[in-house]
């Protein structure tokens, strides 16, 4: 061996010590990378197979991400067996971990999905698919779930894995929304087919509106014709008045004709007054300001007073007067306004007696029992020209007569009927007319029946008394307080018999003076209406020093609150204007008797 | 012509005994995995700047790779060339051991 192949051999086992010295610091690096935990798998040859081990700290972020995400993880095996789940499943499903390992996923999804299901999972053991199912939970919720499958490689627990997403709220959202829209459409529906009610409605009252704009229109000709026919019918009586007068003043006449004159002026006077006192009952009736006042009342006798007033007209129109009693004499009293059921009375004769020139008219009375409450009907027949069918509802309105150009020529201003329906109206019945044009009318109306037993009825008086001065105890002395001359003049007039001196004062003050200076006086007659100082304040004064003379208020107001103030402020009687001799002379007797 | 030249400098530099083929067998996205890819990566840009080739496997994806290399743990780093073979194993935090397995000195003084 030479020298040069010692060295050479020397050098190769260096290098080899070298080397081996290195493959031991590798080794050992190895086992201390273990131990240091600096390595995360570990490879294993097996039958010439290479298999890798992962060791456990290195899955370690791996499971906290599937156990902490929000997400449902699952594997499933080959069969569909739930072989592993995250907390979050878990909590998703509501099913203990202990039931639910072991047991088949399409047991959890409802049954309209389970075959939705078995085709996801099929793809799923071979390749990655997504799709949405519902799942019945512990507390038997149906939750959706958005299922992502991903098959998994082999030799790890599970064949395929599902993650899980809750996707409930947001289905219910939409199920919200899509009612939400339905009930918008709904209300749209129902919206629409309210404004076309509405303006059904509106065209309605569209209709209404026009035809309340013709009445009013009908109501303003009604108004118009009124005030023409009133104009005549205030002018015919005016002029002869007028008329009359003139003859009366200009001429030298015997004194026959001057009576006949003064008879015409009289009833132009009674005509004027009567078309104004029917005006004045028909705005009261209008204005509420009539009171009903009842009282025991018996019919009978009202019909014979009836009778008894217009017999003496009817004869002259050479007619007769019939009277039909419907009832027992013992079941006539009721208990009613006596004085409404009159003016009805004799507004209905009135008209029958104005509108006939021949045959009877019939007053008659009966009882209606078939009704819960028993009615009273009255008739009132004539067999004069009728009514045509189609005014007998409109003649009981105001202003209406029938049309009058070619037919009749008959005075009135067709406010007769208006105040009868008032009337009858105000005592609770009704009032109706049966007619055939040209063959005579019938009037019907109805007031309550409500029998009383008391029989004691007060006879209307409107008589005239000749033995007024008879009766009273002395001549008066009498004070007119009267601001118009010719109303002095007039009342002058008629208590002339009674008295045996009038004065005259033409304002309150001049009344207060007069009497303070005759205390004798026994009676006043006390105009309401006078400037500066009215009747009332007037008899209020008069009453401070003289608490003994008859005042008797007088004035052209027929308002019951003017005969109460008259009242209230001293006066012991109330008379309405103009003064009629009966009426006073009624009062004188009630005053003036009694002391003597 | 020009091909054939560069070819040959190719080959020139990457037979040369300064350039390193290296290759890092990790297991995924481990921890020590990623950090031992991210631990090379930094040392060969700052020692073998420009003459390196760094070749990741991943042995979940390719398990039949280990064969052969004789590869007992993930991550390994091996030193393919210059011959002789080395292997370091961890996740190459010791830079120290990492440059003794790839026949490299410490930068002296940093």
């Amino acid at each position: 061996m030479t020298m040069q192949t010692i060295i050479k051999s020397e050098k190769r086992l260096l290098h080899k010590n070298e080397e081996l010295r290195h493959r031991l610091k590798e080794a050992e690096d190895t086992l201390n990378a273990i131990r240091n935990g600096e390595v995360d798998s570990i490879v294993v040859s097996h039958n010439g197979n290479d298999k890798i081990f992962t060791l456990v700290s290195a899955e370690t972020p791996y499971r906290v991400i599937v156990e902490q995400m929000n997400e449902g993880a699952i594997t499933l095996s080959a069969e569909g067996v739930i072989v592993y789940c995250n907390q979050r499943f878990l909590k998703l499903i509501a099913i203990p971990h202990k039931k639910i390992l072991g047991s088949y996923f399409s047991d959890l999804v409802v049954e309209e999905d389970k075959a939705k299901f078995r085709i996801l999972f099929q793809h799923g053991l071979t390749r990655k698919i997504d799709g949405m199912i519902r799942c019945i939970t512990g507390d038997v919720q149906t939750i959706y779930l958005n299922l992502l499958l991903s098959p998994l490689p082999p030799e790890i627990l599970g064949d395929t894995c599902i993650v899980a997403s809750d996707i409930s709220k947001l289905k219910h959202k939409e199920e919200e929304l899509s009612r939400s829209n339905e009930t918008l459409e709904q209300r749209v529906i129902e919206r629409t087919s309210k404004l076309t009610r509405a303006l059904e409605e509106l065209s309605i009252s569209n209709e209404n509106l026009i035809v309340a704009k013709l009445k009013a229109e009908e109501s303003d000709r009604q108004k118009s014709a009124f005030l023409a026919n009133m104009s005549h019918e205030i002018r015919t009586p005016m002029n002869a008045i007028l008329g009359f007068t003139e003859l009366l003043k200009k001429h030298q006449l015997p004194v026959e004709r001057q009576q006949r004159y003064i008879t015409m002026i009289e009833k132009g006077g009674e005509r004027l007054l009567n078309i104004i006192n029917d005006l004045i009952d028909l705005s009261k009736i209008e204005a509420g300001q009539l009171k009903v006042n009842l009282e025991s009342c018996n019919i009978k006798e009202q019909v014979e007073y009836i009778y008894t007033f217009f017999k003496p007209e009817v004869d002259q129109k050479k007619m007769e007067i019939i009277i039909h009693k419907g009832l027992p004499e013992k079941d006539t009293t009721i208990l009613t306004d006596r004085e409404k059921v009159l003016a009805i009375l004799s507004n209905l004769v009135k008209n029958a007696i104005k509108y006939s020139d021949k045959g009877a008219i019939e007053i008659g009375y009966y009882i209606k029992r078939d009704s819960i409450t028993p009615e009273m009907i009255f008739f009132v027949k004539d067999a004069g020209i009728g009514i045509p069918q189609e005014n007998l509802e409109s003649i009981f309105n105001r202003f209406e007569q029938v049309d009058n150009s070619h037919v009749r020529h008959c005075e009135g201003v067709g406010l007769g009927l208006s105040i009868v329906k008032g009337y009858v109206e105000m005592l609770g019945g009704k009032v109706w007319a049966e007619s055939e044009f040209g063959n005579g009318s019938t009037f019907y109306f109805t007031i309550p029946y409500n029998r009383t037993e008391s029989g004691e009825i007060k006879i209307p008086s409107d008589i005239v008394s000749a033995e007024v001065t008879a009766k009273i105890r002395k001549k008066l002395k009498i004070l007119i307080v009267e601001d118009d001359e010719s109303s002095a003049m007039l009342q002058a007039e008629i208590v002339e018999k009674q008295s045996r001196e009038v004065m005259f004062a033409v304002n309150g003050y001049m009344a207060v003076s007069i009497l303070k200076k005759n205390p004798d006086t026994d009676l006043v007659l006390m105009d309401i209406n006078m400037p500066f100082m009215n009747g009332f304040e007037t008899t209020r004064q008069i009453r401070v020093f003289n608490k003994d003379v008859i005042i008797i208020a007088q004035s052209v107001h027929v308002f019951d609150s003017d005969r109460e103030k008259s009242l209230e402020s001293g006066c012991d009687a109330f008379m309405v204007k103009p003064l009629k001799r009966a009426l006073l002379n009624e009062m004188l007797i009630k005053y003036f008797s009694k002391k003597g | 012509m020009k091909a054939t030249t560069l070819k040959f400098e190719e080959n020139t530099i990457e037979s040369s005994r300064d350039y390193y083929r290296l290759r890092l067998f990790v297991t995924g996205s481990t921890p020590n995995s990623v950090r031992a890819i991210a631990n090379i990566k930094k040392i060969c840009e700052e020692y073998l700047n420009g003459r390196y080739e760094l070749d990741v496997v991943d042995l979940y994806e390719k398990p039949n790779l280990a064969k052969g290399e004789q590869i007992m743990a993930a991550p390994t780093l091996i030193k393919k060339h210059p011959l002789p073979l080395r292997r370091v194993i961890g996740n190459m935090s010791n830079t120290e051991r990492v440059l003794f397995g790839l026949d490299l000195k410490p930068k002296s003084g940093i």
